[in-house]
């Protein structure tokens, strides 16, 4: 089974031909090329890219999204429907929200004939408890804001955590697994998951909540925005650009740098930030622990596997503020699967249930025919 | 030694007069809507052995509320000491001072970190000095306590210049109380203070903030530059998206002092309830029969699971921790709050006994199981009495150290 995955983000395009699992091959468009050019182009080139490398006609293309709100609980195929659905969410997601909408409608142009399907983030974190989702605001005006809490990367976490059921099923685990799961992506997040569902998570309405990132600031006394709002005279769109690109490692460091290279070199004037880091991380472990009642196990997921590595070895060899289950050794697993075959696994399972669905559907009818 | 303690809120005055170090009290009280402008006049409540007195008087400031109160100790109680509670004392002051000329200009470069509470306070010490030049006074801090809070816990994650040109880091609040109950928890286990674990729940009625505790200094507190990061309180949100003050901002085309007051007054249990701003109301309304049950049931939730995931954050920060504490009205008084915290946190060492902690009335009261590794500890907390023991200690070092 072939797909192509379009995955519109912060760096711009990057579309993959994934084939069987394995992603074949990637082309990335820088972000000015995707302002600039028309999306139907852009589409056309890419996939004229793809025939000329040999790889043929895709049975799928997969479209990841940052954002899809209560109405989108998992991976869906794309309708007119759908889009105008997608359209109306725009708001929430100021900057991902009208480009995904011109990039699908660029997708169903190019490809008319292949079933195009959109995957988002936000999926895994739907029915997230009450209690998690939550801010203590006013019913009104958390509701004006759209105010509670999301997951933003979502795809690594369903994939990681189905990995490390599996591992921890293998290692004799006999009860609902309870894990620690940790991606690792420009802005990190982690979640509680127990089975297959999330009780807890670092992200907020927005990415500007949790565990800090490259240079977004994370989690902080919220009375800073308005006091820095206050203090320098700014207005709200500035301060969300220091708090959102001007913090994070960036404003701890003054450097520019991942977080492999962070902790994969180890500068002794970025110590800080490591601190910083490993601090936030053995909190929401802590807070983790108690949500769930224990800690079966830990896993890293996202580009930075370096760091994960390194984050792994930190958090696993201290047992000590972390007790062990009693069901023995937790596991800790860096789970390293690149973005693009996670989508693309996630559209090719929904298209299977759907397949199956319609082909229940349909025996149903027949049979209900023939029983008349 | 007679020490007059000051807690100074922002239209009330609380002194209390302890006799050190006997620790007797002598007599209490407080001066209530100081500056008034409600048809309800400025009044003083005070406590005398049994006897409460209510006397109405006009108070048009903290400086005319400090004379009605000298007035009425009069020649009985004469003060040797005035101790005052400063609830930040930014990144000046690590420990209680000595108040003089030099200590108020300090005291006042940092009163816009707490714009309520400072500024009247540091009107009474001068008040003080005015009308009665002769009293020695001191300033104790909440801050204080937290002044060990290592940089990894202590640094937001924002550009360093922008932090250092406004003093943004994590100061922490309620020190004083945190401090005291770890030295009652201390002296309940047999060990000394700097010996001692802990994590620390002050649960207000009002304001709300763990303290995580390693060998008896605090390490992390969940308040932050301010006191609204953290637990939902009363009226304050506590943790919330750092993004939303500004959409709120842009979305109301507000002030950002209009947001400040909003996500500080009328936010938390309040505005999760709408009923109420008091958890016990709240806990209260959700055992009732119909739909508002379920509302109120859920917005309890959000309160209790946030406390309960700061708890464990906590843990693992003082692993092995030698005991939770419970102090401060809410958690002194209210078991369900305790028990939604500590029920099922077997995995830290810590087995909570349901049924003594439904019964803990006298404190200090223990009410882990006997096997737990983690006791549990209800205590009273006692901020007057923690103020005048600073006073004292400072008091005697000083006049130690004139006198070699």
């Amino acid at each position: 089974m072939n797909s192509i995955v379009l995955d519109p983000n912060d760096g711009g395009l990057t579309s993959t031909y994934v084939s069987d699992g394995r992603s074949l091959c990637t082309v990335s468009a820088p972000a000015e090329r995707c302002d600039e050019e028309d999306p139907i182009s852009l589409v056309c080139s890419i996939e004229a890219g793809f025939r000329s490398a040999g790889h043929g006609v895709p049975h799928l293309i997969a479209v990841r999204a940052i954002f899809g709100g209560e109405v989108f609980p998992a991976p869906t195929r794309v309708t007119a429907d759908v889009i105008a659905a997608l359209d109306s969410l725009s708001p929430m997601a100021p900057l991902h929200g009208p480009r995904l909408v011109n990039l699908l409608r660029a997708c169903s142009h190019t490809w008319p004939d292949v079933p195009l399907f959109v995957v988002f983030e936000t999926s895994f974190f739907v029915s997230l408890p009450m209690r998690e989702q939550r801010y203590a605001l006013d019913s009104s005006t958390a509701e004006a804001l759209g105010a509670r809490r999301w997951g933003f990367h979502g795809i690594h976490h369903e994939a990681a955590c189905a990995h490390l059921r599996r591992e921890l099923r293998a290692s004799g685990l006999r009860e609902i697994p309870r894990i620690l799961s940790v991606c690792l992506e420009p802005k990190p997040e982690a979640a509680a998951v127990v089975g297959a569902r999330p009780v807890m998570v670092t992200g907020g309405t927005t990415p500007t909540d949790g565990l800090p990132g490259e240079t977004i600031c994370g989690e902080m006394d919220p009375a800073l925005a308005l006091i820095i709002a206050r203090r320098m005279g700014w207005g709200p769109e500035r301060v969300n650009l220091l708090l959102t690109r001007e913090s994070g490692l960036l404003g701890m460091t003054g450097r520019r740098i991942t977080f492999d290279d962070l902790f994969g070199n180890e500068r002794p004037e970025e110590e800080l930030a490591r601190e910083v880091f490993r601090y936030r991380l053995l909190l929401t472990a802590g807070a983790a622990v108690a949500a769930m009642g224990r800690l079966d196990g830990l896993v890293f997921s996202g580009r930075y596997t370096q760091a994960g590595r390194s984050l792994a070895r930190w958090l696993g060899e201290r047992p000590a503020f972390l007790p062990q289950p009693p069901s023995g050794n937790r596991i800790v697993e860096v789970f390293v699967r690149p973005i693009g075959e996670l989508v693309a696994e996630a559209a090719a399972r929904a298209w299977l249930t759907q397949e199956m669905d319609a082909r229940a559907g349909a025996e149903e009818r027949s049979s209900t025919a023939i029983a008349r | 030694m007679r020490i007059l303690t000051f807690n100074c809120g922002s239209s009330s005055l609380k002194y209390r007069v302890i006799e050190m170090p006997t620790e007797r009290e002598l007599c209490a009280g407080e001066a209530q809507r100081i500056a008034s402008r409600t048809a309800e006049p400025s009044r003083l409540v005070h406590r005398l052995g049994g006897k409460v007195e209510t006397i109405q008087t006009p108070m048009a400031d903290h400086a005319d509320a400090f004379a009605r109160v000298m007035e009425l100790l009069g020649r009985e109680f004469v003060p040797d000491v005035a101790a005052h509670r400063i609830v930040h004392g930014g990144g000046e002051f690590d420990r209680c001072v000595r108040v003089d000329s030099a200590t108020l200009k300090r005291l006042e470069a940092v009163s816009d970190f707490a714009p309520i509470h400072n500024p009247p306070a540091i009107r009474l010490m001068r008040a003080c000095s005015e009308r009665h030049p002769d009293l020695p006074q001191v300033a104790v801090f909440d801050t204080a306590f937290h002044a060990t809070i290592p940089p990894r816990a202590a640094t937001y994650a924002l550009p360093r210049d922008l932090c250092t040109a406004l003093g943004i880091r994590k100061y922490g609040f309620h020190g004083i109380s945190h401090h005291y109950v770890a030295g009652e928890a201390a002296r309940t286990l047999g060990k000394p203070l700097e010996r001692l674990n802990a994590v620390s729940c002050h649960l207000g009625s009002g304001g709300a903030s763990l303290c995580a505790i390693v060998a008896g200094r605090s390490v992390d507190n969940t308040m932050g530059f301010s006191p609204l990061q953290g637990l939902v309180m009363s009226t304050r949100c506590g943790d919330l998206d750092p993004a939303l003050p500004l959409r709120l901002v842009a979305h109301r085309s507000a002030r950002p002092a209009e947001i400040e007051r909003e996500l500080n007054e009328r936010s938390g249990v309040l505005g999760l309830s709408r009923i109420s701003s008091d958890l016990r109301d709240v806990l209260r309304g959700a055992q009732e029969p119909g739909d508002r049950a379920l509302d109120l049931r859920q917005a309890a939730s959000v309160y209790l699971w946030r406390l309960r995931k700061y708890l464990g954050a906590y843990l693992a920060v003082v692993h092995p921790a030698d005991a939770v504490i419970f102090t401060d009205t809410l958690g002194e008084t209210v078991p369900e709050v305790r028990h939604a915290a500590c029920i099922g946190m077997e995995a830290f060492g810590l087995k909570l006994d349901v049924s003594r902690n439904l019964s803990a009335r006298n404190l200090p009261a223990d009410v882990a199981t006997d096997d737990s590794l983690v006791r549990v500890l209800v205590i009273a907390t006692n901020e007057e009495l923690a103020i005048a023991r600073e006073a004292y200690r400072l008091f005697c070092d000083g006049v130690r150290t004139e006198q070699p």
